[in-house]
């Protein structure tokens, strides 16, 4: 503990007095209990090391193996939920991000909520790898992981073939000797090598077209390397061409894994491992599961330095190699046999959890003389030592959430009692424990209340992290085709909310994605509905005429993903079809453009889902958990009106127009400066509180200028920046200072 | 001294203690488990390094303790408790002479024969288990274990099929002991893979919230 109880203190001087306030003013306002899962590997807001150290050390020792023998490695990371499988992820995380020397320990790449088909299964893979690669951020892509990955390793080819410096005039020299020396697919090698190159050559010249089209380059490279179509134009800028008689270029299925394959031997040359991990595996489908796991064991098979971690929850993944949806072989690449098995914790871990967040809490205050002598007292405190031993005593083993939530539990009822009975008298009794420790009986009311109230929580929460981790969404056509079909699917044969949709049909090849059927005023309507998430032109031009040309169809419906894949500019024969289509007239056609936020919802809307299905999803009345499960969230989606308020799927569920909706914007720089002061040399706050600060400190601010953005895209900025750390959770984003 | 003694001998231990009460007190770790221990339990390497000067019988004294425990020979006025994993020794007098304390300790602290008390041990002491319970636990979650394939994931039913003849008090105080060293794990069901039939779900064990079906050796 940071807190100096030695430290001698005669008395509470003004300064003193001034930290006491601001700690109950702090114990009122924030909770440092709130986080209890993990949604991404960067949330790591507190560790307690001890605490599975021994599987953090294998996984470790692998990932570090793997680069060493030179071969690939498979983990299985196996518990039950909440015992925290995520959490040892994110460690993991963490410490592959940590420096050593130069760069990073180890490339490291996160995945969960696979909604790929079994078919497209190895693409999806290759996007979502490069995706976090890269991290969606092109307008800094010297800053991403991939370029450092080429970066570093093109100095220590140059350093090994004797060149002191990289420049314009040897740099072709030392990429091909680093190509030769590591075999593989030359292709590949070299549009890896024109994103590299390109990069290099727009930071040397000022702002411009030149720089411009340096980095658009640098951009369609991106795109050939996730196994994105290019046409003719695009590839020819990056040294590719197209076949004739075709229209565009793509990765060859033969190259996906290359792609990959060549990722890790430029990574290996500054002997770093690739770690590749899957999270929550036991929400996939089997045939999803399997082919996820054919195409991580070829993975395997052929890396020179690539631990691949598989993670779920622990029945499911043995139910699944019993009954061989994990195939035999990859049970053996992931050695099925030694699990790395996250269990429940004693209560003593239980306990350090506590300490721990209590500790960064507490820091602010060690000023405080009664904050220090009650620390002094009890290491618990405010929580207190007697209120832990007192709860669920009977309990050998625990899961590290459920320690958490008792804890957030206690921490709602000091907030209580602080604000009933003031500072003074709090401090004199705070010891003092009111929890009822029988298990509370809902009523019906009751349940359905807490159970909607969580899962919209739940929904923000999921929500805020893809807003600020964008490459966890690809802009994809796939995952929207998914996303729409299994949502619409939960609204089939409910004739208690009216829906009109009657039935959901993928359908894809040479027919259009989606048919959705509905029966409305009577009649039976055929919507007929595209998705095009790409910039090729010919790929767009393709799929107008197939929508158009769709048979029977008394509504087609184009969608687009506005924000990062805008449909425009289309080509002269896209252009021909959008105008046909439209022509059509407005009853017949329709044009759904996505920004990205309601993308995120739909990807939210099935997360959430997911997160049931795993037992993650928990109501915790009175401290005790219980699980919500999957159709009681979709009950709650019911209930709340949530598929009828999604743009893209109320088209099939009413007749009803959408009603109006708007969000609160503020001024960039006034607000992204009020963030940084109110979390200077103070505890985590969430972003509801600084909003709820901001909006009663400024009240006429106006929110209609160009330079207002959404409160989570400033949020989004400072974290990318390194200035802050923001964790979604619930409802709000819990922030804190780096 | 020979440092293949019987750890059976009580004035070996005894004077082992004593000296390492002497030597080599515990620091209390502020805020830890380790804190809340009485400053009269030693680990067997303090104990190793307070009676014996060669580090190679040191090794050899400290095997010898860790056997008498597994094998029950550990001379009666001495008693363990895991703490944080690993035991820790004590003499049995110094527990009652330190009972009040004793109210206090930590929830991690495990027990070994002798125990302070906790109120998480007193299922396990107000059942008398039979002092085979282990042997013959292990023996039941090895064949489960076998039968379904090696997973190391055993559901609590057939285990208390196998061990039919135990009562359900004295089947789950003995588990709850194994537990408590550490040898063994529950995790509950999470519902969407695998459904329970009724008789599975009555052979659980209830924790706080949790309903805990499966075992797993740790």
């Amino acid at each position: 503990m940071a807190i100096d109880t030695e430290r001698p203190s005669t008395a509470d001087t003004s300064h003193g007095a001034k930290h006491t306030a601001g700690f109950f003013e702090a114990v009122l306002m924030s909770n440092p209990f709130l986080v209890n899962r993990i949604n991404d590997p960067s949330q790591l807001l507190s560790d307690v090391e001890p605490i599975h150290a021994d599987e953090f050390l294998r996984l470790v020792s692998l990932a570090q193996q793997s680069c060493s023998l030179g071969r690939g490695f498979g983990a299985l990371l196996l518990g039950g939920a909440g015992t925290g499988k995520s959490h040892l992820l994110a460690r993991l995380a963490s410490w592959a991000s940590s420096k050593c020397g130069r760069f990073d320990k180890a490339c490291f790449v996160f995945l969960h909520s696979i909604h790929a088909s079994a078919i497209g299964m190895s693409r999806y893979l290759l996007k979502s790898f490069m995706s976090r690669l890269v991290e969606d951020r092109l307008d800094r892509l010297h800053q991403t992981m991939l370029f450092r990955i080429v970066d570093a390793a093109m100095d220590a080819a140059a350093t090994a073939e004797g060149i002191q410096f990289l420049n314009k005039e040897n740099r072709e020299a030392v990429y091909k000797a680093l190509s030769t020396r590591l075999g593989g697919d030359s292709d590949v090698f070299a549009v890896v090598f024109r994103f590299f190159c390109s990069i290099e050559w727009a930071s040397a010249i000022p702002e411009g077209p030149a720089r411009r089209r340096h980095l658009e380059n640098a951009a369609i490279a991106i795109r050939w390397l996730k196994g994105d179509l290019l046409d003719a134009e695009d590839a020819r800028r990056i040294g590719r061409l197209v076949l004739p008689g075709h229209d565009t270029t793509q990765l060859s299925e033969d190259q996906i894994e290359t792609v990959l394959l060549v990722v890790a031997r430029l990574a290996r040359v500054i002997k770093r491992p690739v770690i590749l991990c899957v999270d929550q595996v036991d929400n996939m489908r089997s045939d999803q599961f399997t082919s996820l796991c054919q195409t991580l064991q070829s993975l395997i098979d052929n890396s020179t330095n690539t631990l691949v971690v598989v993670s779920g929850v622990r029945e499911t993944i043995l139910q699944r190699i019993q009954d061989r949806t994990l195939p035999e072989a990859f049970a053996d690449r992931v050695d099925a046999a030694r699990p790395i098995d996250v269990r429940r914790i004693d209560r003593d871990a239980g306990r350090q959890i506590l300490q721990d967040r209590l500790h960064q809490f507490l820091v602010p205050f060690e000023d405080s003389l009664d904050v220090k002598n009650c620390f002094a007292s009890d290491a618990l405190f405010p929580l207190g030592t007697a209120w832990f031993d007192g709860t669920q005593a009977d309990a050998v083993e625990v899961r590290p959430r459920d320690v958490i939530t008792w804890a957030n539990t206690r921490w709602c009822e000091i907030q209580t009692r602080l604000k009933a009975e003031g500072p003074s008298n709090w401090l004199a009794t705070w010891e003092k424990t009111s929890l009822d420790r029988t298990i509370p009986r809902l009523t019906k009311a009751e349940l359905i209340a807490a159970i909607d109230a969580k899962v919209a929580e739940k929904l923000e929460e999921s929500l805020n992290n893809y807003r600020l981790n964008r490459s966890q969404l690809q802009a994809n056509a796939g995952d929207l085709i998914f996303l729409t079909k299994s949502l619409l699917e939960q609204c089939l044969n409910r004739p208690e909310h009216g829906y009109t949709v009657t039935d959901v049909q993928e359908r894809g090849g040479r027919e259009i994605d989606l048919r959705v059927l509905e029966s409305a005023k009577g009649r039976s309507v055929q919507n007929d509905v595209q998705f095009i998430v790409t910039r090729n032109k010919a790929s767009a031009a393709h799929q107008l005429r197939k929508l158009r040309d769709s048979k029977g169809a008394d509504r087609r419906i184009l969608v687009t993903e506005e924000e990062r894949e805008p449909l425009r500019p289309l080509g002269a024969e896209g252009q021909q079809r959008y105008r046909e289509l439209q022509a059509l007239g407005n009853d017949v056609f329709t044009h759904v453009c996505m920004d990205f936020d309601q993308f995120a919802m739909l990807a939210s809307m099935a997360r959430v889902i997911e997160l049931a299905r795993d037992m993650d999803l928990e109501i915790a009345p009175r401290g005790f958990p219980r699980p919500v499960d999957e159709s009681q969230v979709i009950d709650s989606y019911h209930r709340q009106n949530r598929f009828r308020s999604m743009p893209l799927l109320r088209l099939f569920l009413t007749e009803e127009p959408a009603p109006e909706m708007t969000a609160r914007k503020f001024p960039r720089a006034q607000f992204r400066e009020f963030v940084l002061q109110e979390l200077a040399f103070a505890p985590p706050k969430g972003l509801l509180q600084l909003i709820a600060i901001f909006e009663a400190r400024f009240p006429n601010i106006e929110s209609n200028s160009n330079d207002c953005y959404l409160p989570q895209s400033v949020v989004r900025e400072l974290r990318d920046e390194g200035r802050i750390k923001a964790t979604p959770c619930d409802n709000d984003i819990i922030l804190q200072s780096a | 001294m020979r440092a293949d003694l019987a750890c059976s001998d009580a004035v070996i231990m005894t004077k082992a203690i004593a000296l390492a009460k002497q030597e080599r007190p515990p620091k209390p770790k502020r805020g830890s488990a380790i804190a809340r221990v009485p400053s009269n339990a030693f680990t067997a390497k303090d104990l190793a390094v307070a009676i014996i000067i060669d580090k190679s019988d040191q090794s050899r004294f400290i095997e010898a303790i860790e056997l008498a425990v597994e094998r029950r020979q550990l001379c009666e006025s001495i008693s363990w408790l895991s703490v944080a994993g690993q035991r820790v020794y004590f003499l049995r007098e110094d527990i009652s002479a330190s009972d009040g304390e004793s109210n206090h300790s930590p929830a991690g602290a495990t027990a070994g024969e002798a125990v302070p008390k906790t109120d998480a041990l007193h299922a396990t002491r107000s059942t008398r288990l039979p002092s085979d319970f282990a042997a013959a636990f292990n023996t039941a979650f090895e064949k489960a274990n076998l039968a379904n394939g090696g997973l190391n994931f055993v559901k609590l039913s057939s285990l208390r099929d196998s061990l039919a003849h135990l009562s359900r008090d004295v089947f789950d105080a003995g588990l709850r002991d194994l537990r408590l060293r550490k040898l063994y794990s529950l995790e509950s069901s999470d519902g969407a893979s695998v459904r329970l039939t009724a008789e599975e779900r009555a052979a659980g064990i209830k924790e706080g919230s949790s309903l805990f079906v499966y075992v797993s050796r740790r």
